[in-house]
């Protein structure tokens, strides 16, 4: 992976306030460790990591901080939320002789032969925990999966990792598989009453069931499909 | 339509809404979300009605996620009622919402198609939203 380079300032202020000026400034506030050193409070330039994260997560930075040089790699980029902009950095300082984790992309490529007869490629995963020398981390970890059949599946020891390159993932986790879509058929009376639902007017027999039991049930994400 | 099975409190007080959203700004299930703007109240209702939106344009093929669950009764007092009395009944369900949450994703369909398909559901919900496609870490 490329070797890049950004100069960062040492940070004395500490703080919500403090790191709110940095920000405005077109700076970012982050913090180097690792490898038994002391931890640093730097400041680096926005363009400058924007940069180079863009060649990659993974990207090999050698740090400039007050003369020295400290070999890192970026982890927990922090980002706002809406704007995208960086809210903060962490830097860990890493040795190229010793074997580092990295979360790496997964790249599924060509069409798989149950698409094209209708199904539908379901990925579960996007991205794979690899341990891998610095330099020797991947930008992504591609895998064709044109021979995949309906009901076919590729598991995480089916894929192909460069040398020098291993995986934290148990090699029978699913990576991806092709499943038939299921079509839900839609009662036709429904379409009236979705006509109002927009409006919002809340019908009158809408009302919350009125449970007084123990335990909210929070039940955060419903799967459906089209 | 969404709603909870079990509720601890059947009234809850309405809160506010400040800040941004501090988790579940990515997509993380689909290729494409819908991303909140602005904080606000999405009703079971919304939700679902956002939800047959994508589901119809895309018709068979992809697979829609929603992020968001309604577990917060709203209640309202009959028309023509003299204040007081205490609170009124519980109406309906909302899943409160601030900007940067990503309520709902869609997978499985070339990026035109989900576009339009989130144009559509964004038209049923009571906020601002956007288009956020899944970043890649490469």
């Amino acid at each position: 992976m490329a070797d890049a380079v950004i100069s960062a300032e040492k940070r004395i202020e500490r703080g919500s306030r403090p790191s709110g000026r940095i920000r405005r400034a077109g700076k970012v506030p982050a913090v180097v460790y690792g490898l038994g050193s002391e931890t640093l409070s730097v400041t680096v330039s926005a363009r400058e990591l924007r940069t180079v994260l863009a060649s990659g997560a993974n990207t090999l930075i050698t740090l400039q901080v007050d003369g020295e040089e400290h070999l890192a790699l970026a982890r927990q980029v922090q980002r706002h939320p809406i704007r995208g902009e960086f809210v903060h950095v962490d830097f860990v300082r890493v040795r190229t002789d010793v074997a580092v984790a990295a979360e790496v992309a997964l790249t599924l490529t060509g069409e798989p032969e149950g698409v094209r007869s209708g199904g539908l490629l379901d990925q579960l995963i996007f991205s794979i925990p690899i341990e891998a020398k610095p330099q020797d981390i991947p930008g992504s970890v591609e895998h064709d999966v044109g021979n995949l059949e309906i009901g076919g599946q590729l598991r995480v020891g089916e894929l192909s990792l460069p040398s020098g390159v291993a995986t934290t993932l148990e090699a029978d986790v699913l990576v991806a598989q092709v499943v038939l879509p299921r079509v839900v058929a839609e009662p036709v009376d429904e379409e009236a009453v979705d006509g109002e639902e927009v409006d919002g007017e809340p019908a009158t027999g809408e009302a919350p069931a009125s449970g007084s039991a123990d335990a909210t049930d929070d039940g955060g994400s419903g799967a459906d499909e089209g | 339509m969404l709603s909870p099975k079990k509720v601890r409190h059947r009234k809850v007080q309405r809160g506010r809404m400040r800040g941004e959203a501090k988790g579940g700004t990515r997509v993380t299930f689909g290729d494409f979300g819908i991303q909140a703007l602005e904080p606000g109240w999405i009703t079971n209702r919304q939700i679902e009605s956002a939800r047959i939106a994508m589901t119809r344009y895309i018709k068979r093929g992809g697979k829609v996620w929603i992020n968001i669950f309604p577990d917060k009764p709203i209640t309202q007092k009959p028309a023509e009622t003299r204040m007081g009395s205490g609170k009124g009944n519980p109406e309906y369900w909302v899943a409160v919402v601030k900007p940067g949450r990503v309520m709902f994703e869609i997978s499985g369909v070339p990026e035109n198609l989900a576009r339009e398909a989130v144009r559509l559901a964004i038209h049923k919900l009571p906020i601002k939203a956007r288009f956020l496609a899944r970043e890649d870490l490469s």
